[in-house]
Formats: C-alpha cells, structure tokens, sequence
C-alpha cells in the first residue's frame, strides 16, 4: 500500500478538439515518486494527456490537479520534455542557452535583464547531471539525437520540478542509448514522479511501476507489466503489434515476483501466431 | 557615388537604406526561425489593398497601407494559433484577396498608377523625412521590446510549448511580433517594393543562420550584411541607371547563392 501524495491527478476530465472527442472521462491518480508509462496507438491522445497535465491544453470537463493545485496555477511543479521532432534543428543556440530557458517564470530566474550566476551554475548542474556537461558551449544543430535528449531533459530539471513529463524521450535514438536514458530516468524517481510517453513496450520491464494505456479512455495499472486483458480493453485486438512493431511476445512477459502477481501473462493471451 | 551625398534625396536614401537593414536583420531573423515567411509575403500583398484602398478613399496610401495590413495580419496570426494546420492556405487565400482589392480600387480610381507601381517596385529615391522618422521609431520600439524581453523572445523562438510552461506569454509576444513585423513591411515596402520585401526579410538572416551560435549574432550578422546588400546595390543602381530595389535583391541573392557552397561553423 502506497501512502506517499498525490502527484498528479485527472478526475473525469474531457477533451474535445473541433467536436471530436479526444479523451473521454479520463481519471487517474499518479502517486508521488511514480514511473509512470503512457502507452497507446497514434491519434490515441498520449500528447495530449500530457499537454493537458501540463496546463497547454484546457480540459473541456473535469479537474487536473499537480501536487494539489492546477497546472496553471503553480507552473514550478512540472518540467516538460516536449518531443523533439528536430523540426528546430538549425535553430541558433548553444546547449547551456537553451537550459537556460527553463529558468524562466515560476520556478526560475528573479525578473531581471539577463540570467544571473546562479542560474548558469544552475544549468551546467542540471548538464552535468545528464552527463552532457562537456557540450554547454555546442550547438544544439551540432549534437546527436542522443545527446539533444539529455540537454532537453536538462533543460526540463534545472527548474528542479516535482514531475517530469516526457514526450516520446526515446524516439529516435539508438538501444545503447535508449537503456542508458531509462536507466537515469529511474534514478530521477528517487527525487521527482516521473511520467513518459513511450511507443516502446521494451522500456516497461523492471523500469515502469506503473502503465497506462490511453486510447480515448485511460486504462491504469499500478504495476510495472503489461497484464493480460489491458491491450484488449483500450485496442479490443492484440496489442502488442500496434505498439512494439514486431517486438516478441517474451519482452511482456509477467515477472514471477511482479507486484500484480494474481494475473498471469500467457502466450495464449493474444489470439494470433 | 560620394559625391552624390551633397543630394538630400541621395542621403535621405543611404538613411533609409541603413534603417531598413537594421529592421530587416532583426526581425527577418524572427520570420526565418518562426518561419513566418509566408505570413510576411501574406502582409506585404494585402498591403497592397490598403494603398489601392486609402487611393479611392482620397487619403494617405501610407496610412490606408498601414491599417489594411494591420487588420489582415491580426487576422493571419490568429489563424496561425487557431486553425495551425491549414493556416498557409488560408493566408494564401488573404494574401491574394488583399492584393486583388488593391487592384480592384486602383481600377476604379483614374489617374493613380504610376504611384501604384512605386508600391510594387520600390522607390528608394524618393523616399520622404516622415518615412525616415516612422522607420527610425518603428526601430526603436523593437530594440526596447527586443533588449528588454530578449530572454522570453528567445525561448518563444525556440520551443513555444515549454516557453508557455515557464510562463512566458507566449500569445502576447506571437500578436506582437506579428503587428511589429506588418508595420515593418509596410515601410518597407517603399524601400524595395512588396515584390522584393519577402528576401530582403529572408535572405540575409538565411545566409547569417550557418555562422550564428545564438539568435542575436544571427540578428547582427544579418543587420550587417543586409546594410551592404542595400549599400552596394544602391551604389550599383545609380551607377549604371537600374532599379535600386531589384539591384539590392540581386545582390543579395548572388551573395546567398555563394554561401551554400560555404562550410559553416555547424555542420
């Protein structure tokens, strides 16, 4: 049994966009220190599950609440990793500029002409802390895939937020430094909640403690495993080829210790060869 | 061409020359890495419809230019933040509207053409004190909001869903750049006329974009080159009798060409 706080909540929230219903009656509570995975086909509404946490979008019904207040309200408490589509890719700035940016508002910088000493020290921290420290003075053009992730996720905590919300953070970017990546995010949980966007089923196993998978509803699951019945219910087929592209069945597979040890993950779950 | 300077005309022209640099650095940096372009041809065409317009209304084609694009820029800025995905079609749609109505209004008023044409081609040789004045407060308004707010301008160009989530009013600073930049093509546009504005707003920065590392070296870089394009093309104009406007693109144009097969500072 959990008792940390609450970190983020959504109580029947709605979302149409143009008449369209988006996301229907969609609640949830992510508890505080959370790995939380949100997983669902394109079109599904993970983006804007998460725009809508973070106070971009307005819910058409119901409450959205970051440690207790709306995202609006307390703009500190959640550092965005928005997906990064290298659509920005020649745009002039260096590394350590762009964490600079996240000290703007709230939780950042005093009002004032130009960021301060404590915000650069502040920066090449947060750098340092994604092992990106060596390239504050690089273009962001210049830099892999890879390494734009980390400084964009840098960028994300030198506001030191209490959630992280994270867009596809692995999109595009290579096993090696795909694992790497997760393995860091699971050491943040020790500090923050952590909530991603992932296609990837591989990046749940031993990482996640918790799935959702939103395709118009929100099916949660306080647990690291993708369980029997849950695809169905969100997709009503087999899931695991709409979201892992091909990925074996064996990367599901249930843990014998997992925490949700009452259902058990068989071969037979999903109806095809 | 020194000589030429003891002219008011010719100094009034330098003048305008180095102002129109100076707006065109800083906010054609905005419109490359905004990627406005469209959105700036979109406010320099319907600009045409003010001129035709304040001409069959008996008033200043200036002011007549100033407030129709105005009015269309609003109007294309919120598109952009309402109706995204098709908002190039849509300013395409205004774009040819604002300049069919200018056509329109020229028709029905006798007598006005050749003042037309100045519009479409440019005429810095004629351009007037008061042009002089709007330009220099036009730049002084930029440099004040631009040194002021220079952090949330960055962060706005560069990644406008995490800027929103730092707080920084993002919609405020999209209206704004956006009636900035429709006053800026208006003057403009009697500098190297409406043909010409979109390069001399792209061109410069798109060549200054390979060596710049931060959005204001990008901004000064481009404010540099844009004053020789204007300088050199002006001094080529007079010298063998052309079209300054036309003169200043081709320039620019050339130089643009030769930088592709640069190296730049970021590979």
């Amino acid at each position: 049994m959990r008792t940390a706080e609450t970190a983020l909540s959504f109580s029947g929230v709605n979302f149409s966009y143009g008449g369209d219903s988006v996301l229907k009656d969609v609640s949830f509570s992510v508890p505080e220190g959370e790995f939380l995975v949100i997983m669902g086909p394109n079109g599904g509404g993970k983006t804007t599950l998460l725009k809508l946490a973070l106070g971009l979008l307005a819910p058409s019904s119901g409450t959205i609440r970051i440690h207790g207040r709306s995202p609006e309200e307390d703009r500190s408490a959640a550092g965005y990793v928005p997906q990064d589509a290298g659509r920005n890719r020649d745009f002039p700035i260096t590394a350590l500029e762009a964490v600079l940016q996240g000290r703007l508002g709230a939780g950042g910088a005093p009002a004032g002409l130009f960021y301060g000493e404590a915000d650069k020290r502040a920066a090449l921290y947060a750098l340092e802390r994604m092992g990106v420290e060596h390239l504050a003075r690089r273009a962001m053009g210049e830099l892999s895939q890879g390494q734009r992730q980390r400084v964009l996720i840098a960028r994300a905590l030198v506001s030191e937020p209490k959630v992280l919300l994270l867009d596809e953070p692995l999109a595009s970017i290579d096993p090696d430094t795909r694992g790497m990546l997760m393995k860091e995010l699971t050491e943040l949980c020790s500090r923050m909640t952590v909530v991603m966007v992932s296609h990837d089923v591989s990046t749940i196993p031993g990482r996640a403690t918790a799935v959702a998978c939103v395709n118009r509803s929100v099916f949660y699951h306080d647990a690291g495993e993708i369980l029997p019945g849950m695809f169905e219910k969100a997709w009503g087929t087999c899931p695991v080829e709409m979201v892992a592209h091909g990925i074996p069945h064996r990367v599901l597979a249930v843990h014998p210790h997992g925490r949700n040890s009452g259902h058990e993950h068989t071969e037979g779950t999903c109806s095809h060869d | 061409m020194i000589e030429l300077l003891q002219f008011e005309f010719m100094r009034n022209a330098l003048w305008a020359a180095l102002l129109c640099s100076a707006l065109c650095g800083i906010l054609g940096t905005l419109v490359v890495v905004k990627r406005y372009v469209i959105l700036a041809g979109g406010i320099a065409h319907a600009a045409y419809g003010g001129v035709g317009l304040a001409l069959f209304l008996g008033i200043s084609p200036q002011l007549g230019a100033v407030g129709f694009s105005l009015v269309l820029a609003l109007l294309m800025a919120w598109v952009m933040l309402k109706r995204e995905s098709r908002a190039d079609a849509i300013i395409g749609v205004l774009w040819a509207a604002g300049m069919a109505a200018g056509v329109i209004f020229a028709d029905l008023t006798p007598g006005y053409g050749s003042d037309l044409m100045s519009y479409l081609f440019g005429s810095i040789l004629t351009v007037a004190r008061t042009d002089l004045s709007m330009m220099g407060g036009l730049l002084a308004v930029v440099l004040g909001a631009g040194l002021f707010r220079h952090r949330e301008i960055a962060a706005f160009s560069f990644d406008e869903d995490f800027a929103r989530t730092r707080g920084v009013p993002v919609t405020l600073l999209h209206f704004g750049v956006v009636v900035v930049l429709s006053m800026a093509v208006v003057l403009i546009i009697r500098i190297v006329g409406l043909i010409l504005v979109i390069a001399l707003l792209t061109i410069p920065p798109s060549v200054a974009e390979k060596f710049s590392r931060s959005l204001w070296s990008m901004m000064g870089i481009s404010c540099v080159l844009s004053t020789i394009f204007s300088i050199s093309g002006l001094a080529l104009a007079v010298r063998f009798n052309l079209t300054a406007g036309a003169v200043i693109i081709a320039v620019a144009s050339v130089v643009y060409l030769l930088s592709l097969a640069l190296p730049g500072r970021r590979s």
